[in-house]
Order: structure tokens, then C-alpha cells, then sequence
């Protein structure tokens, strides 16, 4: 079952939590619906400006932001 | 980025690890994002590791309360003078804190380009929030559900 995993990932991106990270967030991750409403807006935002990211939690959205922008901050 | 949760840390640095991205380019500051710079500020833990928060908003969520910690809080402007920021883009999913952050000692609005904001607010108070920004001179240019992107008319 998905409670007991601990790698997911997105058509970009593999990434890692714990196993006793929270089974809800684990349920939306397996089924790749975790920050996907976010992820899906990035592509309207700036290449060339830096970004203030807040609420950061795994990181998930932050490396999408991070291949966004490349470089920048 | 910024994320009060320290167990995050780990992981945030784990992920970037994994897909090859530089770990010297990652710099996470351990605070709360907030309207005012404070210490030992009650941060309510819930059983879903995402949705903690210092705010006292009611949010819709029906999480159980897990425990609660006491984090600091830093402001906008200070991060912006601490790195140099000139213009910039904000995103923010801070669990019911938006309305705080946006509305309030928000000078630095004006350096603000773009805003990616997941509004965890109640209907009221996101349409409210929304066009605070709006009055502000931004405009909404996607939307997903409760996500939102804004752009500076």
C-alpha cells in the first residue's frame, strides 16, 4: 500500500518523505495529485526574475521553481 | 525558500539531492512568513504534515490538531534586503497566513511582479483577498480551483 512508501514522482521529478509522513499527503503523491494545481501555473511565471518561495514543505514546487528561473534565486 | 517546519530541511535538501540539482543553490530560512517579525509564535501542527500554520483563520480543513511549536516570524522586507531582491516574484501556500502577509506592511508589493498564491480562505475572504490584489494593480492571468496567479498590470 501507498502508506508504506516513501518515493514518488511527477513526469519531472522523483522525490522522497519519510515513511511516517502522513498517509493523506502520501495518497495524493502516489497519485501524482499533490501540488498539481501549482504545478501547472509555473509555466505563466517569469524566467528571468527571482522568486520568494514561502511554504516550502518537501520541496516538490521549489525545484520546479528552481528549473524555472535556472540561475536565478 | 521559506519553511518554518526544521524536519522539512532534511527532506527539501534529499529531493534536490535526487534530481541533480546543486545543494549550494538551496537556501531554505527556517522562519513563519508573517506581517511582523516575532519569536515563539504557536504554530499548530496537524495529522497532515501540510497543513500547519501560525494562522488563526478558520481554514476548511477537518484535520485533527496534532501539537503545537513555537517558530519565529520574519516579513517580507527583510528578506528582500537581506539578499539584495530587487523585483520579484512571490509564491505562497502558507496555510490561511496570505491574508496577513498580502494586506498588511506590504510596501514591498510595489517590487512585486508576479504572485502564486494558493488562497486556503473561506469563499468570503478569498474573493476579499483577491481584490485587495486587484486594487493593487495586479490581475489575475490563470486560475486552478483555489490557486491563483497574478501578474502586475
Amino acid at each position: 500500500m501507498y502508506k508504506n512508501e516513501t518515493r514518488f514522482k511527477t513526469n519531472e521529478f522523483n522525490y522522497f518523505v519519510p515513511k511516517s509522513f502522513d498517509p493523506i499527503t502520501k495518497f495524493l503523491m502516489k497519485f501524482n495529485i499533490y501540488e498539481k494545481k501549482e504545478r501547472s501555473l509555473i509555466k505563466y511565471m517569469s524566467d528571468n526574475t527571482d522568486i520568494i518561495e514561502a511554504g516550502a514543505g518537501i520541496g516538490l514546487i521549489s525545484m520546479y521553481l528552481k528549473k524555472k528561473i535556472g540561475k536565478k534565486n | 525558500m521559506i519553511e518554518p517546519n526544521k524536519e522539512m530541511n532534511v527532506i527539501i535538501r534529499e529531493n534536490f539531492k535526487i534530481n541533480n540539482f546543486n545543494e549550494n543553490e538551496i537556501n531554505i530560512i527556517n522562519y513563519g512568513l508573517s506581517n511582523k517579525e516575532k519569536q515563539n509564535v504557536s504554530y499548530q501542527k496537524f495529522e497532515s504534515d501540510m497543513a500547519n500554520t501560525i494562522s488563526n483563520e478558520t481554514l476548511n480543513y477537518n484535520f485533527k490538531k496534532k501539537s503545537v511549536e513555537s517558530i519565529n516570524t520574519i516579513i517580507v522586507d527583510n528578506i528582500i534586503k537581506k539578499y539584495g531582491i530587487k523585483d520579484f516574484q512571490l509564491v505562497l501556500d502558507i496555510e490561511g497566513e496570505e491574508s496577513n502577509v498580502l494586506k498588511k506592511n506590504n510596501e514591498w508589493l510595489l517590487k512585486c511582479r508576479r504572485i502564486l498564491l494558493e488562497n486556503h480562505l473561506p469563499k468570503t475572504k478569498l474573493h476579499d483577498l483577491n481584490n485587495y490584489l486587484i486594487e493593487k494593480g495586479f490581475k489575475i492571468i490563470s486560475k486552478k480551483q483555489n490557486v491563483f496567479l497574478f501578474m502586475k498590470v
